[in-house]
């Protein structure tokens, strides 16, 4: 069989137009294009290739769901195969979603052909080079070595029940951690930290960062108590405005 | 008409020096789901107030000591319980004391006995007056905070490290990784960066991502690796 030179890249989208200025784009910075649009038979065509990159438009309209195509690569692919998704007006809850199930970037859908270069570029050397450097790397023993890790975030807004967080970071929803700072020393008068779950994720759409919701532990009453007696009196100072 | 707010969670004090009363007004609201805590007289509604810093007070307004009036007004007067709404309980139907509970702060005034289902609305809709509670910094003034979440390094050389973690960590982002098996071995703490490799997704539904360690010598790295590595 011959070997592809240039690396295969496929695509799903519903849009015809989309799909052709795609198509000349991708063949225009070396990457051969595969357009799907037939979502019944994706896993079997996608079985017999072997794909760089997958972009996946998350908005198929009756073609289906993209999030569900994700979710479907992941399993048929592994977890190196890179997937960006595109958006024409990406949600900010949508885009970090996408990006919990599995999916690497995302794009606002755009023809731009040295953006698309640029970005897509990225991750077309990636998985050959991700695979070569896994070769140098060796596993821990018994396969995990448990750290904790500590990182900065700025805090937007604090409620009765949690925080508003923005980050570099995306977190996981559903992922456990623990708050800790000056503004946490003022409000609860200690040094402990603040236990919280995070509950929600967004992409902030003017900056790029990523925000998330962490709900305070509900069985600290003590602490929910004096965050909002902080709430309380800081509210209290605000000015009213009156008409 | 909007729904009624719900009670659950809802933190209520009950400030009435008769016992049945508070035994009745309790069972009706934590039949609700509300969380009630209770006060027989001035001091102890202070106290409580200031503890638990309840969504609502409902004070009787004839006490022994001090009378809920001292209450309501003392409540207003201090910052951080001044935006907590009143309810004023009295026996007496008489103007002069609903409208000296309403100029002193109480938002409203029941009078007994009441039923149940009335009681329950006037909490409502005093509730409403106690909405949640946000703060939002102004964008210069936004805190810092410091976030410790649990991660796992799988793989490992010598100049760096495989985390799988619930956070997709952006490229070239510092962090700081500690635990008691590095504290163990002399490690107070790793410092690393995040390579310009996208994080991948692993198996297991996290991120795998790849980490240079910063600051470490030749001596150190090696001591770190077989640390990681399980070699003595």
């Amino acid at each position: 069989m011959a070997r592809l030179t240039k690396p295969l890249a496929v695509l799903v989208d519903d849009d015809p137009l989309f799909q052709k200025g795609m198509e000349t784009v991708l063949i225009s910075i070396g990457v051969i294009p595969l357009i799907v649009t037939d979502i019944d038979k994706f896993v079997h065509t996608i079985r017999s290739i072997k794909p760089e990159i997958f972009l996946i438009d998350l908005n198929l309209g009756k073609f289906g769901s993209g999030f569900d195509l994700i979710s479907t690569i992941r399993i048929e692919k592994g977890p190196y195969v890179p997937i960006v998704v595109i958006s024409a007006n990406p949600e900010q809850t949508s885009v970090a979603h996408a990006l919990e199930l599995g999916a690497n970037d995302y794009i606002i859908k755009t023809l731009d052909r040295e953006f698309l270069a640029s970005k897509l570029g990225r991750y077309l050397k990636s998985p050959a080079l991700a695979n070569r450097r896994q070769a140098l790397f060796s596993e821990v023993a018994g396969g995990r070595f448990q750290v904790t890790t500590k990182f900065n975030v700025e805090i937007t807004e604090i409620d009765e029940m949690g925080v508003k967080l923005l980050s570099q970071e995306l977190l996981a929803k559903g992922s456990s951690l623990a708050i800790s700072g000056s503004i946490m020393q003022v409000i609860s008068g200690t040094d402990d930290n603040f236990l919280a779950t995070i509950t929600q994720n967004w992409t902030e759409a003017d900056d790029g960062r990523f925000g998330a919701y962490a709900e305070f532990e509900p069985e600290n009453k003590s602490i929910r108590h004096r965050i909002r007696k902080w709430l309380l009196g800081m509210n209290s100072k605000v000015p009213k405005i009156s008409l | 008409m909007s729904e009624p707010l719900s009670l659950i969670g809802k933190e209520i004090l009950i400030v009435d020096d008769a016992p049945d009363f508070l035994l009745f007004t309790r069972k009706i609201l934590e039949a609700q789901g509300a969380v009630v805590h209770q006060a027989v007289s001035f001091e102890e509604a202070i106290s409580q107030t200031v503890a638990t810093c309840p969504h609502l007070v409902i004070t009787d307004l004839n006490m022994p000591d001090k009378s809920g009036f001292d209450l309501i007004s003392a409540l207003k007067k201090n910052n951080e319980t001044s935006n907590i709404p009143v309810i004023a309980l009295s026996a007496l139907n008489d103007p002069q004391s609903i409208f000296k509970a309403v100029s002193f702060g109480a938002c409203d005034y029941l009078l007994k006995p009441f039923n149940a289902n009335l009681f329950i609305q006037k909490i409502h809709k005093s509730l409403k007056l106690s909405q949640f509670q946000i703060y939002v910094f102004p964008k210069e003034t936004r805190p810092k905070a410091t976030l410790s979440i649990n991660a796992d390094i799988v793989m490992c050389n010598e100049i760096g490290i495989i985390l799988e973690s619930a956070v997709k960590f952006a490229p070239n982002e510092e962090l700081v990784l500690e635990s008691p098996s590095l504290g163990f071995s002399g490690f107070e703490s790793l410092t690393a960066k995040s390579t310009s490799q996208a994080p991948r997704f692993s198996s297991r539904g996290k991120y795998l991502t790849e980490l240079n360690l910063i600051g470490l010598d030749e001596i150190l790295a090696k001591k770190l690796t077989r640390l990681l590595k399980g070699v003595a």
